[in-house]
């Protein structure tokens, strides 16, 4: 039973909500970028969550205590992964990276959607943030007993 | 005689709960957002079962083979429950993230007072140390 599991858990969320907003932050960047190293024009990145395993340290802590409660550890960056759905076609023949149609392939990111993943993000690290105040509340709660 | 610290040991275990299940809900919140998660809580039942002494048992006692049964393998003796009652969206995950917000609330007022009770009890018992001074 660690004082700081709570704080662990709800700080993993922020972080992994972080790198959400990180990867958000560059498809908007991106979002006319017809040229990246591979030649290609960016390709949208999507963040994947994953719940976080516990630790060795933590299952053997579990072993040891009389009363077997759960364990947790919150949540992690499973993969940041390329968005496979096909470019955005704009027929445009004095761009330089047109082809010999015309056509120019311009990056699959939707500024809207990235828009209204960027929101989720923020409202999901607000919630972690109340989480954690609210342990913070609990744990100075304890320090108060007997006084 | 009674035992000085049998009502401390009691709330400290409400304590321990109240701490479990805090950490519980901040799990389904921090994973908000994971594919494939199955919100949980925590069993106040099963929980106080296995950290209270064995003879102090929670059955029904009875003393009639007439009288009902308590149906203990209807009881889930899990600590760890999932959460049934959600509604599951697309990606499977069943967080609720009002519900989960409000469960945290309830838990850290619970908290506050268990606590509270908690320092009222050892004050007591330090008035009468005291001799009522």
């Amino acid at each position: 039973m660690g004082m700081f599991d709570a704080i662990n858990i709800s700080s993993s969320a922020l972080a992994a909500q972080r790198v959400r907003m990180d990867v958000i932050a560059q498809n908007i960047a991106n979002a006319n970028t017809t040229r990246t190293e591979s030649g290609q024009p960016y390709r949208r990145k999507v963040v994947v969550f994953e719940e976080r395993k516990q630790s060795f340290a933590d299952i053997l802590d579990q072993k040891i205590s009389e009363v077997q409660t759960p364990s947790f550890g919150g949540v992690r960056v499973k993969a940041i992964l390329e968005d496979p759905s096909p470019f955005k076609r704009v027929y445009d023949p004095t761009h330089p990276d047109a082809d010999q149609n015309g056509y120019v392939n311009y990056p699959n990111v939707d500024i809207v959607t990235e828009m209204v993943n960027m929101i989720e993000a923020s409202r999901s690290y607000e919630a972690n943030v109340t989480a954690l105040n609210i342990t913070k509340s609990m744990i100075s709660r304890t320090f108060e007993i007997g006084k | 005689m009674i035992n000085m610290f049998d009502k401390i040991d009691l709330y400290k275990k409400a304590l321990d709960w109240a701490w479990e299940r805090n950490k519980i809900v901040s799990n389904n919140i921090a994973n908000a957002d994971t594919p494939g998660y199955k919100a949980k809580d925590l069993n106040f039942r099963a929980f106080l079962l296995r950290t209270l002494n064995q003879e102090e048992s929670l059955e029904l006692v009875t003393t009639n083979e007439k009288h009902i049964k308590e149906n203990s393998s209807n009881q889930d003796n899990s600590i760890e429950v999932l959460d049934s009652s959600l509604q599951m969206r697309l990606d499977q995950n069943t967080v609720d993230i009002e519900q989960e917000m409000g469960k945290l609330l309830q838990n850290s007022l619970y908290f506050d007072g268990v606590s509270l009770q908690l320092s009222r009890e050892i004050n007591k018992w330090k008035t009468v140390i005291k001799e009522g001074r």
